[in-house]
């Protein structure tokens, strides 16, 4: 498959510093050395034929049809393997490798399909175009003698179909799972006439290990492996380039269309988070925005015991207005706030958080990253002065020991781990801190030299640990820390991360992690030349979360890794806009830019551009709020594309606060376990409808932009708009490109901002202002954003969420690779077909104990609640730890979790809830 | 707002601090950059009523930040 104006090089480019140069067909060209004769022609605007050649893919020669003449040398040889040589002289159309081609071309479609008028990839087939190019006319052999015309096409997968009919073994879906994706499920059986692409061991591709990243289909140059969408809808007839609404890796897609319809999703090439690639949802999974649950109307209640009546936009902001403003009048102007969601764009979420600042006047305003990475907010602003990754994802492929922390990147960041993973093939060295024996400790060509196997709750003992070895064995990079560090907070720092109680050998029994192999990977990362870190919700999603923070970003200021290509602290965000959600001051501290609300200056520039004073203090965050709201104290919320009743801990409080209010408003496309405590329903708009920009993990700055009309009649941000102007603030935007603009002019970090500079170079990385007008892809690299770097002590304080004899196990929560949070975009897609239910991972000595066999479903209890679910007997968790995803209401993780937070932002400690496990009786299942 | 709530988190900031010898500062500081006014009224009232329920470097805080509530 191919974009239509996408001009394919058929080999990778070079990086080398020395040019050679050549002729080809009479042009002198000059090229990096180790270019292939195929690209040097291409780059020249010659085309050799190829059909195993793509630049996605290193050169295979294996077609023969790009063969080509070179002066001075024997034979034909294939220009894709071929690299160019000081004053070699090449001719690519001579009549002797055109009568080769031919003759090639004819042995392909002797075995192949003649029907290319039925053909879903006709139109879009480069055998079809190669077979024009050559000039076929006829096919000697006939079409009678042995071939594979009649082999069964596996549909087993939900988004594609491989029909082995027309594949000519080409390999290109074989070197594409392995070297794009790194997954190695397919290969080539056979030998000769019987070679054959296979999934696994003859499997199909849904009972392979295929993870339907969609890479081969993308590579199949026939219509061997084709999208269902295509089969069924036709070849599309336009395309428009935007942004996926899943993970925060932030993948530039080229949506092809016909008419409003979308017919596939092809990952960008040009894309600077993906470069090309995609996962399983982002390519596949975006049949949510035309489920028939989507909800276009809006609709409204008095009680939520009655039922919805659907009426019109504007007796639903009517009806909002009046009654928060009545709430106000009754019970006072901080009595009211709402949450801005992450899955929004920049542009949606700003002017959430400006209506209520504003039309509101409290500063209640948060976000759902107060569940996620507010403590990277925290603790990256007290050490490097930003709440940012210091990295973009390409710096990876730098990277000589790459150290992942409480992260499942193959699971929950799936294009980025490609990346990672290809640098680790290629030898840098890995290091995995986590309770979990997640996927990337030993995968194909990948494993883990080091895995940390660390007890819930103890991230930071084990993290001043390797900080310990790291000072205690003179491994500390001085000049670095001397020249861009802070010395008082050094000293200070270093003082306490010698004290024998932060050694390895002290804290080994509370880890649970052996000290000799704490200290040799304290020793990678500390002496390697380029070391990153990469770390997840396993981080943050602690009692000491912003202490976890603080610890590796001092760990990776002592040994000097930040500031340049290959090092860093890179914290991987979870929903798409994450980054974005936070820069736009969605903290009720923090105006956008990340400036607290108490400074005066700032303050008064807002003040002055909105039109209304705005209060110096902070408001509360969304825990604040729902315990505010158990005594009455808070009585109406406006909740942005977040479903907290699944979403946030401890269940059953999170209900009893939604049910004491007068009044919720939700913003979201489908009704949802929230919506049933809501008065207000204001339909959303899918990502597929949206105009502006997300901001990926890397600060990357991507523009999203409306495929089709918005399904509601309305952008978010109008609606936003008129409830603030029906409250009584007048706001009012023609487009969205005027609030990014009005982002720029208040954000420091955004002023050189525009969606007509993204619409230009297609994105940038914050800051992008006029010191670098095309943004900053490494920070920190002179100076910190604070000036020196900080160090900050770290003691280690155990969780109080322990185990006790009546609950004995740490339950821990994480995703999977083809559901997404609380799964209501994905729940509506085939993505269930993977992982239909959430099931509990628990390691066979547990079960045993427990009279627990392998699918049995369990009532998994805490402190806070009870659920039940099937269990997993997996020893990738150790004993003592189970394992479990939310993605499904009828489980209800979160029923379980508790209500213990970080110290310093109020996030809940997903990571560590002790529970017990018993088998449920058939009674009790079938009730 | 919820005592407990308000006295947990308070303690848990009070021992989290990163310089323990600055405790009082760094809690007063934590509470005045991150919580609602309300929040710390509200603690405040409940200390004045519950004085066992804090540790001792959150009532110093908040003798600092709510005097009016101090005892004494």
């Amino acid at each position: 498959m191919t974009i239509a104006d996408e001009v394919d090089f058929g080999t990778p480019s070079s990086s080398s510093d020395v040019d050679v140069s050549l002729t080809i067909d009479g042009t002198s060209i000059c090229v990096p050395a180790g270019t292939s004769v195929m690209r040097a022609a291409a780059e020249a605007g010659i085309a050799i034929p190829k059909l195993c050649a793509t630049d996605r893919l290193d050169a295979f020669g294996s077609c023969r049809m790009c063969v080509v003449d070179i002066e001075g040398r024997k034979g034909t040889p294939a220009s894709c393997t071929t690299p160019c040589e000081d004053g070699m002289v090449v001719n690519t159309q001579t009549p002797h490798v055109a009568k080769i081609r031919r003759g090639v071309m004819e042995l392909y479609i002797s075995d192949h399909p003649l029907d290319c008028l039925t053909c879903p990839a006709n139109g879009d087939c480069e055998l079809q175009d190669m077979a024009g190019v050559v000039g076929l006319r006829d096919v000697r052999y006939g079409f009678d003698g042995e071939n594979h015309l009649d082999v069964t096409k596996d549909e087993s997968n939900p988004y594609f179909t491989f029909d082995a009919s027309k594949c000519i073994a080409c390999s290109r879906c074989v070197r594409a799972c392995g070297e794009i994706q790194g997954t190695f499920a397919l290969t080539i059986s056979g030998r000769g006439f019987g070679s054959k692409v296979s999934a696994g061991a003859g499997e199909t591709f849904l009972g392979s290990e295929c993870v339907s990243c969609g890479a081969c289909v993308q590579a199949c140059p026939t219509s061997t492996l084709q999208e269902k969408t295509v089969i069924e809808l036709g070849t599309p007839t336009r395309k428009v380039k935007t942004t996926c609404a899943y993970c925060g890796v932030g993948c530039s897609f080229v949506a092809e269309m016909r008419g409003n319809e979308l017919v596939r999703m092809v990952p960008d090439k040009a894309g600077g988070a993906n470069a090309g690639h995609s996962c399983v949802k982002g390519r596949f999974a975006w049949g949510y925005a035309s489920h028939a649950e989507r909800v276009l109307a809006p609709m409204v209640r008095d009680s939520i015991a009655e039922p919805w009546r659907e009426t019109s936009w504007d007796e639903a902001i009517s009806f909002a207005a009046t009654r928060l403003k009545a709430i106000q009048d009754e019970h006072g102007v901080d009595s009211i706030g709402g949450i801005t969601s992450s899955r929004c764009t920049n542009e949606e979420v700003f002017v959430v958080q400006k209506m209520i600042r504003a039309a509101f006047g409290n500063n209640n305003v948060d976000t759902c990253a107060r569940v996620c990475h507010s403590p990277t907010g925290y603790g990256l602003k007290q050490t490097f002065g930003t709440s940012a990754g210091t990295q973009d994802f390409a710096s990876v492929e730098e990277s000589d020991v790459i150290v992942v922390i409480g992260a499942n990147p193959t699971d929950a960041h799936p294009v980025f781990a490609s990346r990672m993973k290809k640098r680790l093939r290629e030898g840098a060295e890995l290091i995995v801190i986590d309770p979990r024996r997640i996927d990337l400790v030993q995968s194909p060509h990948v494993h883990a030299s080091h895995h940390l196997q660390l007890l819930p709750g103890t991230n930071v003992a084990v993290v001043n640990a390797i900080s310990h070895v790291v000072v205690t064995e003179g491994l500390v990079d001085t000049e670095f820390v001397a020249e861009r560090c802070d010395p008082a907070s050094f000293d200070a720092w270093q003082a306490f991360i010698r004290l024998p109680e932060n050694s390895p050998e002290a804290l080994a029994e509370a880890t649970g992690v052996p000290s000799e192999l704490l200290r040799t990977a304290a020793r990678a990362y500390a002496t390697a030349p380029n070391s990153a870190i990469y770390y997840g919700l396993g981080v943050t999603e602690h009692s000491q979360g912003s202490t976890m923070v603080m610890a590796i970003a001092n760990l990776a200021m002592a040994t000097g890794n930040i500031g340049r290509r290959g090092v860093g602290v890179n914290p991987l965000r979870g929903q798409n806009n994450v980054q974005g959600a936070c820069d736009m001051g969605s903290f009720p501290h923090e105006l956008a830019g990340y400036r607290h609300v108490s400074d005066d200056t700032v303050r008064h520039q807002f003040e002055a551009v909105w039109g209304a004073p705005l209060r110096p203090e902070p408001g509360l965050r969304i825990p604040n709020m729902l315990d505010a709201a158990t005594v009455g104290a808070f009585r109406a919320i406006y909740i942005q594309g977040e479903d907290i009743a699944q979403s946030d801990p401890n269940t059953q409080h999170v209900h009893a606060a939604l049910a004491a209010m007068d009044l919720v408003i939700v913003q979201d496309l489908f009704l949802n376990e929230t919506s049933k405590f809501a008065h207000v329903f204001l339909p959303g708009t899918s990502f597929l409808e949206k105009d502006g920009t997300f901001t990926n993990a890397e600060r990357r700055i991507n523009r999203v932009r409306p495929i089709m009309p918005s399904r509601t009649g309305m952008a978010e941000w109008e609606v936003t708009s008129a409830l603030a102007t029906a409250m009584g603030y007048p706001m009012h935007y023609d487009t969205a490109s005027q609030i990014m603009d009005e982002i720029a002019g208040l954000t420091p970090t955004f002023a050189g901002v525009s969606f007509d500079l993204l619409d230009r170079v297609g994105s940038v990385q914050w800051p992008c202002n006029d010191a670098t007008p095309l943004g900053t892809p490494i920070m920190h690299e002179d100076h910190f954003v604070r000036g020196l770097g900080n160090f900050v002590t770290t003691p280690y304080v155990p969780t109080d969420e322990r185990t006790t004899r009546k609950f004995p196990l740490l339950l821990t929560t994480g995703r999977i690779l083809s559901q997404y949070n609380v799964g209501a975009q994905t729940r509506r897609t085939a993505n269930v077909t993977w992982h239909p239910e959430d099931i509990l991972d628990m390691h066979e000595a547990d079960a045993e104990l427990r009279g627990i066999a392998d699918g049995t479903w369990v009532e998994v209890s805490s402190r806070a609640g009870a659920t039940s679910m099937r269990v997993r007997i997996s020893d990738d968790v150790p004993a003592g730890v189970v394992y479990t995803t939310f993605h499904h209401p009828g489980s209800g993780a979160n029923v379980v979790t508790t209500d213990n937070s970080d110290w310093a932002t109020n996030c809940p400690e997903y990571k560590v809830t002790a529970v017990e496990v018993r088998p449920r009786s058939h009674a009790d299942v079938d009730a | 707002m919820r005592s407990d709530s308000l006295v947990k988190m308070a303690n848990q900031i009070s021992v989290s601090v990163p310089n323990q010898d600055l405790a009082v500062e760094q809690t007063v500081a934590h509470l005045t950059s991150f919580w609602a006014p309300a929040m710390i009224d509200a603690l405040a009232r409940h200390h004045a009523e519950h004085p066992d329920d804090v540790n001792a470097t959150v009532a110093s805080a908040l003798a600092e930040l709510r005097p009016e509530y101090s005892h004494g």
